[in-house]
């Protein structure tokens, strides 16, 4: 059974998610996913997912998972059987201090600005999406 | 010797992108085309029979999930003030506000990196779209670059003096 620190960061932003059933229940949920972990047994705490591509030099160790719409920082292998929260981002909340939140339409906006490592054309067929 | 090599289609880069004498190297260069091109084709094979279950499953559950060629076919949904929520954020929502303990309840012999993953898979699929966008990857592009929000990552990281382990048997922790 692994474990999971939080430090005084995380502890914060826990606090400042202000309901204390949700941050109780987002603490379970860290916890039970490094305690399914053993040192011969990765957990979800280890899924590729959870790694950041793109990250500066020093912060390439760094982790992160999913929790609804937070996501958890974090260090640490199921082989070290200890991880370390250090960060939560919390999510924004729609129609809070948002006009029109266009983050989605720039996500697959700016997505489409690289361009394709491969080409493909179909004869006959439209190449339109 | 010319620039390009042809191999069964593939164009192959030689000269400075290659010692020549490493043929590991130039396998491994070709076996990742082959791979890009299998995987690509088999996305473009298998995109328009995607996108029919999902606008029959749109069409039979009421058209509230939306599948809009502005959008890449994308599923979102719209709020009562026009506003666009993309479906994988509606899943979001669901895990956040569910109890994976009460799902345990439900089914005891499931784990919970089983349940975790049954509902990331939920959200990856509502991140279906046909330009092919991994919007994970796009969203992790967005933090690697945002230097206010780094600096705010490397704080978080040295703050690890006080850290405490998380322990379900003290109420408090």
């Amino acid at each position: 059974m692994c474990s999971i620190s939080i430090n005084q960061t995380v502890d914060a932003q826990l606090t400042a998610l202000g309901d204390a059933k949700k941050r109780k229940k987002l603490k379970k949920r860290v916890f039970r996913l490094a305690d399914e972990a053993k040192t011969d047994i990765s957990g979800a705490l280890d899924l590729t997912s959870c790694h950041i591509k793109r990250m500066p030099p020093d912060l390439r160790e760094i982790r992160k998972t999913t929790i609804g719409r937070h996501r958890l920082f974090f260090t640490g292998y199921h082989t070290q059987c200890r991880y370390v929260a250090f960060y939560l981002k919390r999510f924004k909340q729609y129609g809070v201090n948002d006009e029109d939140d266009k983050a989605f339409q720039n996500i697959l906006r700016r997505a489409l600005e690289d361009p394709p490592i491969l080409e493909f054309s179909f004869p006959n067929e439209s190449t339109n999406p | 010797m010319n620039d390009f090599g042809e191999i069964s289609g593939i164009t192959v880069p030689f000269g400075d992108q290659f010692n020549l004498y490493d043929t590991s190297q130039m396998k491994s260069e070709v076996v990742g085309q082959v791979k890009m091109i299998v995987e690509t084709t088999v996305y473009a094979q298998l995109v328009p029979g995607v996108l029919d279950l999902f606008v029959k499953a749109s069409e039979t559950t009421g058209s509230h999930v939306e599948l809009s060629p502005e959008f890449y076919f994308c599923p979102t949904l719209k709020d009562n003030l026009g506003r666009v929520v993309p479906l994988y954020e509606f899943v979001e929502i669901l895990d956040e506000l569910i109890d994976y303990e009460d799902i345990k309840k439900e089914l005891p012999t499931f784990s919970f990196a089983q349940i975790n993953g049954a509902i990331s898979f939920l959200r990856r699929i509502a991140q279906f779209n046909t330009a092919g966008i991994d919007i994970d990857a796009v969203m992790d592009e967005d933090l690697a670059q945002d230097q206010v929000f780094l600096d705010e990552l490397r704080q978080g990281l040295a703050d690890q003096e006080s850290n405490y382990v998380l322990n379900l048997d003290q109420p408090n922790r």
